[in-house]
């Protein structure tokens, strides 16, 4: 670009549109694409667990979970190995802060679960405090992840995400909470399979919401560029 | 009446990093002179000037090993953008 200085307003006009377009261009661009990475780690991971408790028979592949933002942050990695750095815009940054504290409680919360069975079951030998304390439910997950996805919805503009968002919150938890996943597989197949599905149900939906508030708003981004 | 523009964000270069820059929160250096196809010494003088005047903020740091530039638009580059684009109204009798 040279350093003209006795350009035309119309000249000035048309860089500053210009200059706008592609920034803004890229910065949908990166933010889709981490979109994307993050929603289709978390899907391959959900798989990956569910698959490993389902051969395994116990929910121990669950601890795999703390290996979450690792993989995203590899992911990410990969994305950017050769590109020019993309600029940071607050609607990337707020999108990325959102899920960054919703995996935040959900692992601390996770980590408090397992040092609470820990506890129980190798120092107070107490079985009957599990039965009793849940600190990190299905339910809880769903809350949090329809939240997340709802407020993606207002930062993006987008009504159908915040609309999913509300639906997913308040539906998942309804649903869980009346234990009506459980009921229908118990229903259709046995109590032990229904039993059993504690272990990989969550993987399943911790997927599907995976897809509604990370992939589907990272495939719509990338369609508005 | 014609309102004066202020001549340093007058200049093909230097308006395409404030225009660069006023829709992102930060950008690098490499980023910016990919966009604008400026050499590397013309963009320094231009961020330089810029940084100067304070309308950018120049951070210098590390990337790994590797040096690493990141412009930021001010609050008083800011003001003066939407001056520049108020002044560029009366010439287009907007």
């Amino acid at each position: 670009m040279e350093d003209n200085k006795n350009m035309s307003a119309e000249r000035s006009l048309e860089i500053i549109r210009e200059s706008i377009e592609k920034s803004q261009k890229d910065v949908t661009r990166s933010t889709a694409r981490s979109m994307l990475i993050s929603g289709l780690a978390t899907i391959v991971m959900s798989a990956l667990i569910g698959i490993i408790c389902v051969c395994t028979k116990s929910g121990t592949a669950h601890l795999l979970w703390f290996l979450m933002p690792i993989v995203i942050w590899i992911g990410l990695r990969w994305q950017n190995r050769n590109s020019v750095p993309t600029p940071k815009n607050y609607v990337g940054m707020l999108v990325g802060k959102v899920w960054k504290v919703f995996a935040i409680v959900v692992l601390t919360l996770f980590a408090c679960q397992i040092l609470w069975l820990f506890f129980c079951v190798r120092i107070v030998n107490d079985i009957q405090s599990l039965e009793t304390v849940h600190l990190l439910s299905t339910q809880l997950i769903l809350l949090l992840m329809g939240c997340a996805i709802a407020t993606t919805g207002y930062v993006l503009r987008s009504s159908w995400l915040k609309w999913c968002g509300f639906i997913c919150a308040i539906g998942g938890y309804l649903l869980e909470s009346y234990d009506v996943p459980f009921q229908f597989l118990a229903h259709h197949t046995s109590y032990q399979t229904a039993g059993f599905s504690n272990a990989w149900m969550p993987c399943v939906i911790v997927a599907l919401f995976a897809f509604v508030g990370l992939v589907l708003p990272g495939l719509t981004l990338k369609g508005k560029e | 009446m014609f309102q004066p523009l202020d001549p340093l964000l007058h200049s093909e270069l230097r308006l395409s990093i404030m225009s660069l820059l006023i829709s992102a929160e930060e950008a690098e250096f490499p980023y910016i002179k990919e966009q604008t196809g400026a050499t590397a010494g013309n963009l320094s003088v231009q961020v330089d000037k810029l940084s100067a005047a304070g309308y950018i903020e120049v951070e210098k740091t590390f990337k790994g090993k590797r040096p690493c530039t990141i412009c930021r638009i001010t609050p008083a580059g800011l003001k003066a953008f939407e001056d520049y684009v108020e002044a560029l109204k009366s010439y287009l009798k907007v």
